[in-house]
This record gives C-alpha cells, sequence and structure tokens, in this order.
C-alpha cells in the first residue's frame, strides 16, 4: 500500500511538471497581455517614453524577455523554492490574495457538496429501490430540471423571489450594510445569511447529475445476483437495499465524488460574479483576464495539483470500499 | 392481460394485512413437500405478455429429488422462482395456479402468500441455491457475515461465529476458520457454491430449489457438488427441486423427472420411466442427444426447428413443428395429459388410445 502510494505520487508529480509547462505556455501566448496594456498606459502619459521603449523595458522587469523553455525553468525555480511572486494585477503576493479569497469559496463549495451528497444518495437510492414508479419519475424529473437550469437564470429567479418579492435576502454581496458594528455572531449571522442563495444554486444546479448516477448505479446493483441471493434468504427489502446493495453502490459514487474534491478550490466563477462574493472563482477571472501570470499560474498549477491527488485519493477509497481492489 | 393487471397482482403482493385464510391451505397428499398445479407465470414485456409456465403441474414428494429438465428459456427457472416468490418484479406475476408448500403442520399457497408472510418462508422452509456462484455471492461481504445473516433472519437467536463455521465444516470446506473472514473473490468456484449450499440449508429448509447448481462448475467439481447435496438432503430430510438441463445430472441426482417445453410439461414419470420409456418425442429427441460413452458418432443428434415465439403461443402441441413422429392428429388443440402410469404422464396425441385398427403408429 506505501509502495503503491509512492509509486502514484512519483507519477503525479512527472504530470504536474509537464502540466505546469503547458499552462506557462497557454499563459505567455494568451492575447491579454499584462504587459502591452500597461505600456500603453504609461506610454500615454505626458513627456512619456515611446510605447516600444516602454514594452522592452517592462518585458526585461517582468522575466517575459526570455524564451518559453527559459521562462518555464526561471517559473518552476520559483515556485520550488516556494517564491510565488507578486500578483501583477492585485500588486500584492500572490499567496496572500489567494488566501485572502479561498476561504469563502472553500466554504461555500464544501458547504454544497455535503448538502449534494446528503440529497442526492438517498434520494437516487429512494428512486432506484422503485422503479417507474411515481416517486421515480418524480425524482427522476426534478434531477432534469436542476441539470438544465442554467446557473444564471436560476440564481436570478432566486433573486427575484426571495430578494426582490420576499424581502428575505439581500440582493448580493458577502456582508450587509451594517456588518462592521454587529457582534461576533451577528457577523457571522450575516454572512451565513448572505451565502444562503448562492449555496441553493450551487447544490440545485449540480445535485441532479449524482442523484442521476446514484440511480443508474443502484438499478444496476439490483439486478445483481447476489441480490438475488439476499432476497431468498428472507431479507427484508429495507435490509436488502441497505446492508447489501448500498456498499456496491458507493463503489462508483466514491471516484465521483472523489474528482469533485478539487473543485471546492476552484470557486465557482458564474455564482460569484453574480452575488458578488470574493471568491477564487471571480479573482480568478479578473487575474486571468488583466493577463497576470504569476497569479493565474499558481492558481492553476495549483488545481492540478488537487485534481491528481483527488484521483489518488478516490484510488485509495476504491480500495477501502471494495474488498477486491488489491493496491499494488 | 394487461399492465392495469399486472399493477393489480403488485398491489395485492405487497398487501401488509392479508388474513391467513387467504393463504394458508391444505396439501392434496399430506406426504408431499410441495404441490404445484396449474401454475401459471407471466412476464409482462413490452413486446407482449410471455406466459413462462402454462399450467404447469407436479409434486414435489419429501425427502425426495424431483428433476426439472429442458431447453434455454423453457420456463424452468421461471417455474424455481415463482416456488421463492423471486421472479423480477413487477415485470413476472404468478398469475394462476397453486403452489402448495408443506410446512408439517400446515401448508402455505405460496401464489398467495403476500410478500411479508413470504419473507418468513424464504431461506427457512425453502430455499434456494443458484447457478452462478461467481455472482450469487455479496463481493463486498464476507462468506461469514453473509452465512450468519441467514442463521440471525430465521433461528431467533444470536448466531454465532462457532455456528456459522460449523455450517462450513458441514459443506466439506477445511480451513473453516480461516474461511469466514473471507470474501468470495478469494474463493474458487466450487468453495463458493459451497457456501452457497452451505447458506440455503443453515436452517433446515423442508425444499431446497437448485437452479443448475452445476452448470458454472468443472466436471470434477460438478460430481463433488451432488455428492455434497444428496448426502445432506438425506442427512436434513429436505426434499430438493433440481432445475437443470444435465442429462447426466438427472441420472445421478433424481427420484423423479418433470420435462418441460415452452412453458408446459410435456412428460413427468419417475427416473426410470423417462430414461428407459420416454413417451414424448420431445423427450426422446432429449435422450437421443446425448452423448454416450464408448459410442463413437460422427455428430450428435439435434432436435431440428426452434421454440415457437414465447408471445401468443399457438393453440396446438408446442412441439408439432419440430417433431419427427406428427400425424394429422397433431394439428388439433394441445394435446390433453395422458396417465401411462401411476407415475408416467405425457402430453402427445401418439400416446392416446387409438380405436381404428391401424392405429398403432409405431414410433421409436
Amino acid at each position: 500500500m506505501g509502495k503503491y502510494i509512492l509509486k502514484r505520487l512519483g507519477i503525479s508529480v512527472g504530470i504536474l511538471l509537464v502540466v505546469m509547462f503547458i499552462i506557462y505556455a497557454l499563459l505567455r501566448s494568451l492575447p491579454a497581455s499584462y504587459v502591452e496594456t500597461m505600456a500603453i498606459q504609461l506610454s500615454q502619459a505626458p513627456g512619456a517614453k515611446p510605447y516600444d521603449v516602454w514594452v522592452t523595458q517592462l518585458n526585461e522587469q517582468y522575466g517575459l524577455n526570455v524564451g518559453l523553455v527559459q521562462g518555464y525553468f526561471v517559473q518552476l525555480k520559483n515556485l520550488l523554492t516556494g517564491n510565488f511572486g507578486d500578483s501583477w494585477k492585485f500588486a500584492v503576493p500572490v499567496t496572500q490574495k489567494f488566501s485572502q479569497v479561498i476561504g469563502i469559496s472553500f466554504v461555500m463549495g464544501a458547504i454544497a457538496l455535503v448538502l449534494e451528497i446528503l440529497i442526492a444518495v438517498p434520494l437516487g437510492i429512494l428512486a432506484a429501490s422503485k422503479q417507474y414508479s411515481r416517486r421515480d419519475y418524480a425524482i427522476t424529473a426534478g434531477a432534469l430540471i436542476g441539470i438544465s437550469l442554467p446557473t444564471f437564470f436560476f440564481a436570478t429567479v432566486l433573486k427575484l423571489v426571495f430578494s426582490v418579492k420576499l424581502g428575505w435576502f439581500d440582493l448580493f454581496g458577502l456582508v450587509g450594510r451594517d456588518y462592521p458594528n454587529l457582534s461576533p455572531w451577528g457577523k457571522f449571522w450575516d454572512m451565513a445569511a448572505h451565502l444562503v442563495l448562492p449555496i441553493i444554486t450551487l447544490v440545485v444546479v449540480s445535485v441532479g447529475s449524482l442523484m442521476r448516477h446514484t440511480r443508474t448505479n443502484m438499478l444496476e446493483v439490483l439486478q445483481a445476483d447476489y441480490i438475488r441471493t439476499a432476497r431468498a434468504k428472507g431479507l427484508r427489502n429495507r435490509r436488502v437495499i441497505l446492508n447489501h446493495a448500498f456498499r456496491n453502490t458507493l463503489i462508483p459514487l466514491v471516484t465521483i465524488i472523489g474528482g469533485s474534491l478539487p473543485g471546492l478550490f476552484a470557486g465557482a466563477l458564474i455564482t460569484e460574479t453574480l452575488f458578488a462574493i470574493p471568491g477564487i472563482g471571480y479573482t480568478s477571472y479578473q487575474a486571468m483576464v488583466a493577463g497576470d501570470i504569476p497569479f493565474s499560474m499558481f492558481y492553476l498549477t495549483f488545481l492540478a495539483a488537487l485534481t491528481l491527488l483527488g484521483n489518488l485519493l478516490s484510488d485509495i477509497l476504491y480500495a477501502v470500499v471494495d474488498p477486491r481492489v488489491r493496491l499494488g | 392481460m394487461t399492465r392495469k393487471e399486472q399493477m393489480l397482482l403488485e398491489k395485492r403482493r405487497l398487501a401488509k394485512k392479508v388474513p391467513q385464510s387467504q393463504y394458508l391451505t391444505q396439501m392434496r397428499d399430506s406426504r408431499n413437500a410441495l404441490e404445484i398445479e396449474e401454475l401459471r407465470t407471466c412476464f409482462f414485456t413490452d413486446a407482449g405478455v410471455v406466459q413462462a409456465s402454462d399450467g404447469v403441474s407436479f409434486d414435489v414428494p419429501m425427502g425426495k429429488t424431483v428433476a426439472v429438465v429442458g431447453e434455454s428459456g423453457c420456463g424452468k427457472s421461471a417455474m424455481g422462482l415463482s416456488v421463492m416468490q423471486l421472479l423480477q418484479r413487477p415485470q413476472g406475476q404468478v398469475v394462476g395456479g397453486a403452489i402448495r408448500l408443506n410446512l408439517g403442520d400446515c401448508a402455505y399457497d405460496i401464489a398467495k402468500t403476500p410478500e411479508n408472510v413470504m419473507e418468513k418462508l424464504r431461506g427457512k422452509a425453502v430455499s434456494m441455491i443458484f447457478q452462478e456462484p461467481m455472482t450469487a455471492l455479496n463481493p463486498v461481504m464476507t462468506i461469514g457475515k453473509q452465512l450468519q445473516e441467514v442463521l440471525e433472519l430465521h433461528e431467533k437467536k444470536r448466531a454465532t461465529k462457532r455456528h456459522a463455521i460449523k455450517l462450513l465444516d458441514m459443506v466439506g470446506i477445511a480451513n473453516g476458520k480461516g474461511v469466514y473472514e473471507m470474501y468470495p473473490h478469494n474463493l474458487s468456484g466450487g468453495m463458493r457454491q459451497r457456501v452457497m449450499i452451505a447458506m440455503a440449508l443453515s436452517c433446515n429448509p423442508k425444499l431446497v430449489i437448485a437452479d443448475e447448481p452445476t452448470t458454472a462448475l468443472d466436471v470434477t467439481v460438478q460430481a463433488q457438488i451432488l455428492e455434497l447435496l444428496k448426502s445432506l438432503k438425506d442427512k436434513l430430510g429436505s426434499a430438493v427441486l433440481l432445475i437443470t438441463h444435465d442429462l447426466g445430472v438427472v441420472a445421478e441426482m433424481a427420484d423423479f423427472v418433470v420435462v418441460m417445453y415452452a412453458g408446459r410439461v410435456v412428460e413427468q414419470g419417475t427416473v426410470e420411466e423417462i430414461f428407459y420409456q420416454a413417451a414424448h418425442p420431445y423427450t426422446i429427441g432429449l435422450m437421443k442427444s446425448k452423448p454416450v460413452v464408448g459410442r463413437p458418432v460422427e455428430s450428435l443428434y439435434t432436435i431440428g426447428g426452434k421454440v415457437p415465439n414465447p408471445i401468443n403461443m399457438p393453440d396446438y402441441c408446442y412441439f408439432r413443428d419440430r417433431c419427427d413422429t406428427k400425424t394429422e392428429d397433431c394439428d388439433g388443440q394441445y394435446p390433453a395429459q395422458i396417465q401411462l402410469s401411476d407415475t408416467h404422464i405425457v402430453s402427445c396425441y401418439r400416446a392416446f388410445p387409438r380405436e381404428d385398427a391401424d392405429g398403432k403408429h409405431s414410433g421409436s
């Protein structure tokens, strides 16, 4: 087991290096060049140096005067020595900006994921245990509606109903107007109230696919011979489903959930933007548009590392739920 | 038969409070462990209704082995699953007839028994051994747990590890303690089938249904498993309903044989009657198509043609179009059953007593 994990980690590092190169190459070829935008601005100042001179000077200053490969190794060396650099767009160290915005995205994503699992798995099992019943049709139709709803539309409808018509929540923002004057508990509740609509949006638009996965897996498991054996023993339907079928359903679900872990850190670009929540999704979007290489590089590398880790994690979890899988 | 009727049957099956008088019954002969009478089992498919068992009747005497033989798709497994009420629901339903199971002090008509009562009978009064030992055990549960589950369910006491290991010993697994902790994928096919047998026999059932118990095993293991089944059956006094298409297994195990074709019983009798005095052309064909050691042949005998479409069966002998010996009588409606001896029954026009002088059709 230990040896297997070490081997997988080694492979992951190799993949990560390649991915980082691709990220760097892509960022370098972005049409939105931070340096050019800045050079235009600087050259327009009265009595300033011409644009070409500024570009050359800035390129040198930002380390863009070298080729792709050389630039990549410079970046790599910086990253490996723990020097992540300063964000060009936000003019603060990358890690500082990142840690400012990641928290809220993570909290939102984690709550949404937990709710999603708590809603999707039981409903999927309920639907599958009585296939083609009214209950099944209702749940499947609900899942389909959730999948089909575009985030921006659903978020807007929620805002219309709960903020505009009912006035229960603020229209957007992470904190209310009186936030600084509130007690610590008041601050907590204020923030929680502002997160309700974004989290509902996230859950509703993503719960459907997990539910359908659960239902399909469960249906497949319920067809299995060992389920018939369990029934032949005289077990009640409830126990057949909970004791015999459920654990077998978990096997594919673990992969899906493991694969969605990096998503916790990816933020939710559209939702965060719609609700004006300063999370990582919104911030990385701003950085990317501005051509902010250090921030984008750090963020994308971080996600790549998480994805690799998530895959490794789900493979290990496989072995935990399924005794037939032996790692090695 | 429509979808509505199927839903009605399903509803009746799942009804919670059903008075005992609805499903308790009397055995016709108290020496029988199981009596099946005019059993009709249907599958409601999108293409139409398939009659998997169409008026099947036979008895399983206590402590005896009755083999049901027939080709694939003839309805023998569906019949077995009907006795367990384990048909793929809601599509598969028992729509008529009676399945009387003798529990000694009382008898249940399984065709009318609701699901919540059936749960108490399954695994205790009647149990089943399935065809595929590879997939019939839950892959994520230890053998011990799967065995203990049955005991805890029916024996009403805290089943212990010792009890489960004793069962493993009973079916000839030497390393009971080790196997107890193992998962199904750690065992060979023969071992798994032994575990299945241990599971099926753990509560001393009155009747064991073995649905092709040896088909998936290689020949040497087959013999061991059959030997085991036979000795345990005698020890526990259970009756066995053996579903198979292997005539060698039938000769080895059975006291009585029921031959099924396209959902109907075409012939039944003692094993000697079926093997030496087969009367139905289908049975004769089956006997001819089995290889005999020491008799070299170019190719084995086959019955030509194929089984008619199970949806909308015609009302004439289902075997007519494949029969070597058909007469003009065979165009008539489905032949009635003829009693050739106390135990030997056949459905064939050729077995009808003839009045005209040259009527004796000399068949095989």
